[in-house]
């Protein structure tokens, strides 16, 4: 059974289209695959997997992996 | 080009991670200053690898003043990109963030006229580049300026990219009326964009139709920034109701929400839907531009004006080619004119998709798939004879540098093939529409 964190970074690989092996953990906007139009399709994506909705402030924020983890586990996800 | 000194105190440019900024004097003498710097006997071509930054605008209007043709290109474009496109076009001088080099080797001939190249088409192979003249760069700004209704006391933030056509007439539209420019390297889905843009009180916004799609999406149309009067839309068409919810709440707050059409070919711009004429004309990019004038023939949309291009430039010598067009352009666009002059684009003739603002050749796309490619309502599709599409598609999305669902993959028994063995594209289309 994966973590939510082995979760995340599935979407994260699927929306930013990284190969299966690719290390999201450490990975920022602007970086890779990860432009502007990416991060509405990955904010879709999470908002999808973890049943959640994002707020603007939320959307405008996640500037990173790990920022996206911050915003689940105060989104009320178990992380 | 644009006498920046006349601006004097005015504020040019704020630079929003730095608080750096400049008066229109200051700008003048920095670009003085950058001028002296290339100046050469004979008129050079140069490369501005340009993103955005004080810099990069220093640098573009000094390169105007020196007399020099300055190509934009984007700053991200790959090492490989780069010398590929300086082997074809040979630049005596090259810019990059604040760093001049000035290269040796045989000079190419430079025509007097041309003032700025610009690419065509994204990140694809082509090396096609739009040759504009002096003139068609300031008739534009003037164009915009005055059909924008753009004041000194107008201020933007640099939503686009500089070495885009769309982008740089922002720049050359506010340079020319004396307005200022926020630069910030960040992208509008990003805190620090809107906080600049609210620090710095700016007043207007462009963008192409993903930016205002995204901003429903950050539920931005809920909160606009109080200081944003005027919205400007270009590079492709927008949703209806996008369009109406923006234009709902400039007009709600006494600002101005305008539709645009454009193309690299005509500088940037040629036609405005004027905001008070925007219900009454719903589905309309406008009225051709001060100066300009439409006509259709055989469906296609003709453009007629002083902001058309000298021609297009593949090779170093097309460099010293002059005015090919004489001021007019077959847009390769589908449209029809009503009887008050307003266009509606209704289709395109060329073999070109608008993705995200940035246009590919479908012929290019082929090339790198090597499967028939057609596009339908601004997605790709590629028709392959295999199950096994999905190297293909990450092969020509990588190239590409797109990613999302603009680019599909269609698995079909067989091509269907035309009488002399070509891909019968006709019916590809109508698949592609299925």
């Amino acid at each position: 059974m994966a973590s939510a964190v082995e979760k995340l970074e599935v979407v994260f690989r699927k929306a930013l289209e990284l190969p299966p092996s690719f290390d999201v953990k450490g990975l920022e906007y602007q970086q890779q695959t990860w432009d502007s139009v990416a991060h509405l399709r990955l904010v879709t994506a999470i908002e999808t997997e973890f049943d959640v909705m994002y707020e603007t402030d939320d959307i405008l924020g996640m500037s990173s992996f790990e920022k996206a983890v911050e915003t689940l586990k105060r989104l009320g996800v178990e992380m | 080009m644009f006498d920046l000194d006349g601006h004097g105190d005015a504020i040019a440019a704020i630079d929003a991670e730095s608080d750096r900024w400049f008066t229109y004097a200051e700008l003048a003498a920095h670009a003085k200053d950058f001028a002296a710097n290339v100046a050469t006997p004979e008129k050079r071509l140069a490369f501005l690898y340009a993103d955005n930054s004080l810099d990069m605008l220093v640098a573009y209007h000094g390169l105007l003043e020196s007399g020099h043709a300055v190509c934009l290109l984007d700053r991200a474009l790959s090492p490989a990109r780069r010398s590929a496109l300086e082997e074809i076009y040979r630049p005596s001088i090259v810019v990059e963030g604040g760093h001049t080099t000035i290269l040796d080797g045989p000079s190419v001939e430079v025509h007097p006229d041309l003032a700025v190249l610009l690419s065509t088409s994204g990140s694809t192979g082509s090396a096609k580049l739009v040759r504009l003249s002096k003139n068609a760069v300031r008739a534009n700004a003037e164009a915009i300026v005055e059909t924008l209704q753009i004041t000194n006391d107008d201020r933007t933030i640099t939503s686009l990219p500089p070495s885009y056509s769309f982008g740089l007439s922002v720049l050359n539209s506010y340079a020319l009326a004396g307005a200022s420019l926020v630069f910030t390297k960040h992208g509008l889905v990003t805190g620090a964009f809107w906080s600049a843009l609210s620090t710095h009180q700016c007043t207007s916004l462009s963008g192409v139709p993903f930016a205002y799609e995204a901003l429903i999406k950050l539920r931005i149309d809920l909160r606009v920034p109080q200081s944003l009067r005027v919205m400007t839309q270009a590079g492709g068409r927008l949703a209806l109701p996008t369009a109406e919810k923006f234009h709902g709440i400039m007009t709600k707050r006494g600002g101005r929400f305008y539709v645009m059409y454009g193309q690299t070919e005509a500088t940037a711009r040629m036609s405005c839907l004027p905001s008070e004429d925007f219900t009454r004309k719903k589905g309309s990019c406008g009225k051709a531009i001060p100066g300009g004038a439409f006509t259709v023939e055989n469906g296609e949309v003709v453009y007629h004006g002083p902001n058309v291009m000298m021609g297009y430039a593949s090779a170093a010598e097309d460099l010293a080619r002059g005015d090919e067009l004489g001021g007019t352009l077959r847009t390769g666009d589908l449209g029809v004119l009503d009887e008050e002059g307003f266009l509606t684009i209704t289709g395109r003739i060329k073999r070109i998709v608008k993705i995200n603002g940035t246009r590919f050749s479908l012929d290019e796309i082929e090339a790198i798939a090597k499967v028939p490619v057609v596009a339908h309502e601004d997605r790709v599709f590629l028709f392959c004879e295999t199950e096994n599409t999905a190297p293909i598609l990450a092969q020509v999305k990588e190239a590409l540098g797109v990613t999302g669902d603009a680019i599909q993959a269609r698995t079909v028994a067989a091509i269907p093939t035309t009488p002399n063995g070509k891909p019968d594209y006709t019916t590809l289309s109508e698949w592609a529409a299925r």
